[in-house]
């Protein structure tokens, strides 16, 4: 039977052509519509997550973000203030080794009264909060952090005169630190 | 330079007893602090982010000898102390 079924008469291949393009057109016209509704704003991330810890990691970015914005406030930040390490990859999210340095002179005004460290898709974001004095002689710290999923991990240092400095670095997490 | 590590679970509340499926109530270290000669230099406070058996390596300027206190306080108000006694030589720096 199969041997008949390859045989086709030139014709049929046109007439399904013909049908194949009249119905792209009639799913045109459907989408039409609902496309022109849309097409102004940006969906919410919400809808572009396929599964539901999709949708529980934008949740907890949105949070975090919040978080960072309110230390901010706002100010204008100091470019190359923190330098911080992190691996690109981490096999265990369970113990990161994360370092950094805030480059200033410790004298006086200009040392950095905290510095925070926020893992941006973590169910609580803010991993820890060091506080300096010029007594440290430079502010420098190495610690190992939990890391939810991959994602970047914002140093926010507030100095005491005032102003604020931020870096942030990426890290991709193999196996979730389950916090 | 201070480097130290504590032996501790550093329960978030958020995970569960796999047999009773109950929630694990959190206690975690929630402070480290570290004194100069009875003086706070340097102290953290510590989260949920924080991994098991927290490891902590900071900066302090050696300006005179004595005792480095560090303290960790944790959930229920616990206080662990370990400390270290420095000796400064030479003329102090500034």
């Amino acid at each position: 039977m199969s041997r008949y079924r390859t045989v086709m008469h030139p014709t049929h291949i046109h007439r399904r052509k013909v049908m194949l393009s009249a119905g792209a057109s009639a799913l045109a016209l459907e989408c039409g519509p609902l496309l022109a509704q849309t097409s102004g704003s940006v969906p919410p991330d919400e809808l572009l997550a396929t599964t539901p810890q999709d949708a529980a990691l934008i949740v907890n970015r949105r949070k975090a973000e919040q978080i960072v914005a309110n230390m901010l406030k706002g100010r204008a930040l100091r470019d190359g203030l923190i330098e911080a390490t992190v691996p690109d990859i981490a096999e265990d999210g369970s113990a990161v080794p994360v370092s950094f340095l805030v480059n200033c002179s410790m004298k006086n005004d200009d040392y950095p009264e905290t510095v925070h460290v926020i893992g941006m898709v973590n169910p609580t974001p803010e991993v820890a909060r060091y506080h300096f004095t010029p007594a440290c002689g430079e502010a420098a710290v190495v610690f190992r952090c939990r890391m939810h999923a991959s994602s970047n991990l914002s140093f926010v240092a507030n100095m005491a005169d005032g102003t604020v400095g931020m870096t942030q670095r990426f890290v991709s997490v193999t196996a979730s630190g389950c916090i | 330079m201070i480097k130290c590590l504590a032996e501790h679970v550093m329960q978030t509340g958020r995970r569960r007893n796999p047999e009773t499926g109950e929630l694990i109530p959190r206690f975690l270290i929630e402070r480290l602090e570290c004194q100069y000669n009875g003086k706070v230099v340097f102290y953290a406070d510590w989260f949920n982010g924080v991994s098991a058996n927290p490891y902590l390596r900071f900066k302090l300027r050696a300006v005179e000898s004595g005792t480095i206190e560090i303290i960790w306080i944790e959930t229920d108000g616990t206080r662990t102390t370990a400390s270290a006694e420095i000796e400064v030589m030479g003329p102090r720096v500034n």
